[in-house]
């Protein structure tokens, strides 16, 4: 329990300080070398995730349709159903750029964090007062991003009394499936043909850097949001209601899905990924082996908690001690990735972002 | 995928390409851009970029640059240093050549950001008087040689952006109100007292028209960039200096020239901006406006008449400006993406380049 690096604060608890001036690979990788990168992952990588998301979101959609509207399906298989969703768009969550560009998409799917609990007021005003429109999934589309996605509909399974068929929840959660489904059909297939201009991916270079500050980000939000946050200072003052999808259970299966990507956008057997550049890069082999090492730890610590609610995690000392250490796995990998990886590949880390005006 | 890309990049390939079009248009119908950027080893230069998005002229600077101007008859444009440097680089568009360098007065620094009087003859520049504190505006002889002729006060603390009016002769003055010292780098030093202001100044004889100020309960906003549309109305951007748990307006509209009308995204954008608007830009109709949050990788669009339209997220994306078009946008990311985004038809098309050697574009696209 008496972590060295836990003490301060819920974030400096990690080490989290100013990003360090990056110096300039020697021999930074050509247009053609970041072009390969990109091409591997989009094709081995995010291309079928998005796949699977899509096939996900359709199951989900059916067997909601079963349960609401027909009374054939069963609630455990729209439970399922729903977990399977999720699980297969942690693993596109990192994706924010391209076809995620546009119509507010990624928000769609999963408006989170959610500090304003705008997905709970919103949802109690639809509830209270049953809005017939919002069971057009187009309607939906358009209406409130905090109604139309998995965080709404988790609510739906979760909360209250949960479903019951031919309800008006019911019917709302029909409808906000149907909606996923849509957007996962769009996403799959503009991802399909990312060389398309509608896919509205940058070239090369600006390709290759944007994935390394979406890996980036995706290490700042496990460490920031899903994990200190909800940590707090000490068990005492732990807020486990600021985990992520906590109501259903999932806030250490969503980190322990976050960081298998992470570990498969850094090495993924045959395919190219950011160590296979690393390795090439002088000095770079070792980099890449300590990255890989951080995340296998992290992934370590995270698997066997996957389905432990998190109210649990945060309180019990010896979870804590093991959440504690995940986090210092994850801020070691994202200080590796920030201060060492970059320099090695010459992508900079938010040129606007990190030091506007 | 990148092979086709690179087939196209081959094939415009920019030895005999033709120098900046002519201006019988008029300035910011070319579809040409200005903007600081960084190659790939870091240095900063000044770039112009074409309407196909190609870098004609990627000029070395001696540091950061920040936000670019030109002159109304699109002869000439300049890019500021970045808050707090000492230069300010002219470029003659006409030979797209860095042609002078202007230098700060000793005790003076510049905070990024410059305009052009009507008839061109004078160039404005935010400036930081910095052993006052005080806002000053530089007034630059842009006829000869951009010799300094004097300076109006900008009636207000750390002034960040300027636009001429469409009336011909006042200033808008963006006075983001945080007062900072080059001895403390770009620390601000006056949280407690900051005092953020829109002000309008008769550039003639720098006398303050009237002062907009930011509500004293929202005095953490530090309202530093601005857009000025074709028929007078303001949009204004903030950055917020207080708690991260809270989410204050970040955009607001002067409709009349009185009093700020603070906008609100709908709930959840709102919350992903980020407390933090790195740019602003009103299309070339002045029907709508684009606004960028580079914390939250996020630009968000709005009617002049302040209703929220949509959002568009683009990593770590700052610099917006015109497209030639009504309702187009050109926008720039510190990843070193540009894009076409066209409002009304909900279309995102990255423009071609090569952007080589611009790696990063760095907070401020222009139209030239």
């Amino acid at each position: 329990m008496n972590h060295p690096r836990i003490a301060i604060g819920p974030i400096t608890a990690f080490g989290l300080g100013l990003m360090t001036a990056t110096a300039v690979a020697q021999t930074a990788p050509d247009d053609a070398t970041y072009a390969a990168l990109n091409d591997a992952i989009i094709e081995g990588q995010i291309a079928p995730a998005h796949q699977a998301f899509a096939v996900a979101s359709q199951n989900l959609a059916g067997a909601l349709d079963g349960y609401c509207l027909t009374a054939t399906g069963d609630l455990d298989a729209v439970i399922d159903a729903y977990h399977d969703t999720y699980d297969r768009w942690m693993a596109v969550s990192w994706v924010n750029f391209g076809p995620q560009s546009l119509f507010m998409r990624p928000v769609r799917v999963h408006f989170w964090p959610d500090s304003r609990n705008s997905v709970g007021r919103q949802l109690a005003g639809v509830l209270s007062e049953p809005r017939e429109d919002l069971l057009d999934p187009e309607v939906l589309a358009s209406a409130s991003v905090a109604l139309q996605g998995l965080p709404a509909l988790e609510r739906l399974l979760f909360e209250g009394d949960g479903l019951s068929p031919e309800s008006y929840t019911c019917a709302l959660g029909v409808a906000i499936a149907a909606n996923l489904e849509a957007i996962g059909a769009d996403l799959s297939a503009a991802w399909a043909d990312p060389d398309a201009p509608a896919a509205a991916l940058p070239d090369d270079a600006a390709l290759a850097v944007t994935m390394f500050q979406a890996a980036f980000e995706q290490l700042e939000l496990i460490l920031t949001r899903k994990l200190a946050g909800p940590l707090g200072e000490s068990a005492d003052e732990a807020r486990p209601r600021l985990a992520e999808n906590w109501r259903s259970g999932r806030a250490l299966r969503n980190i322990a899905v976050n960081l298998a990507t992470l570990r498969e956008l850094t090495e993924n057997g045959d395919q190219t990924g950011f160590a296979d550049l690393l390795r090439e890069a002088p000095g770079g082999a070792d980099i890449a082996d300590r990255v890989i090492a951080e995340l296998d730890a992290a992934i370590v610590l995270a698997e066997p908690l996957r389905d432990r609610p998190i109210a649990q995690l945060v309180t019990d000392p010896d979870r804590r001690a093991d959440l504690v250490a995940l986090g210092n796995h994850v801020a070691e990998a994202r200080r590796i990735w920030s201060d060492e990886v970059g320099p090695a590949l010459n992508l900079n880390l938010g040129f606007n972002r990190l030091d506007g005006d | 995928m990148a092979l086709s890309r690179r087939a196209f990049l081959a094939t415009a390939a920019a030895a005999s390409l033709p120098l900046h079009p002519s201006r019988a248009a008029g300035t910011g119908t070319t579809g040409w851009y200005m903007s600081g950027g960084a190659d790939a080893a870091l240095t900063h230069h000044a770039a112009v970029i074409d309407d196909a998005g190609r870098t004609r002229l990627a000029e070395p600077l001696p540091a950061r640059g920040h936000a670019a101007a030109v002159s109304p008859d699109g002869g000439t444009a300049v890019i500021c240093a970045r808050r707090a440097g000492r230069f300010v680089a002219v470029v003659d568009l006409s030979t797209l050549a860095a042609v002078r360098e202007i230098a700060a007065p000793p005790d003076r620094h510049f905070y990024g950001h410059a305009c052009f009087s009507a008839d061109g003859a004078i160039l404005f520049t935010t400036e930081n008087a910095f052993d006052s504190g005080d806002g000053r505006i530089g007034v630059y002889d842009a006829a000869n040689g951009y010799r300094r002729l004097g300076e109006w006060r900008s009636h207000g603390i750390g002034p960040h952006e300027l636009l001429l009016h469409p009336d011909g002769r006042t200033l808008v003055v963006a006075n983001g109100g945080i007062l900072t010292h080059p001895d403390s780098g770009r620390e601000p030093l006056n949280l407690d007292t900051m005092a953020p202001s829109i002000a309008f100044i008769d550039s003639r004889t720098g006398d303050l028209a009237h002062r907009i100020e930011i509500p004293r309960t929202l005095s953490l906003l530090s309202s530093r960039h601005l857009s000025v549309s074709g028929d007078g109305g303001v949009a204004v951007v903030m950055q917020y200096q207080g708690d991260e748990g809270e989410t204050p307006p970040l955009v607001a509209l002067i409709a009349d020239g009185r009093g700020l009308n603070f906008l609100n995204a709908p709930d959840p954008v709102q919350v992903a901006m980020a407390n933090y608007c790195g740019s602003v830009a009103f299309d070339r109709s002045g029907a709508c406006f684009g606004v960028s949050s580079p914390r939250g990788n996020l630009f968000t669009f709005w009617q002049a008449d302040g209703h929220f339209r949509t959002s568009v997220s683009i990593a770590d994306g700052c610099g917006i400006a015109p497209g030639p078009r009504a309702g187009t946008f050109v926008l720039s990311s510190g990843t070193g993406g540009l894009w076409r985004f066209d409002l009304e038809a909900g279309d995102l098309h990255p423009l071609a380049g090569p952007i080589a050697p611009i790696a990063y574009w760095d907070n401020h696209l222009t139209a030239l």
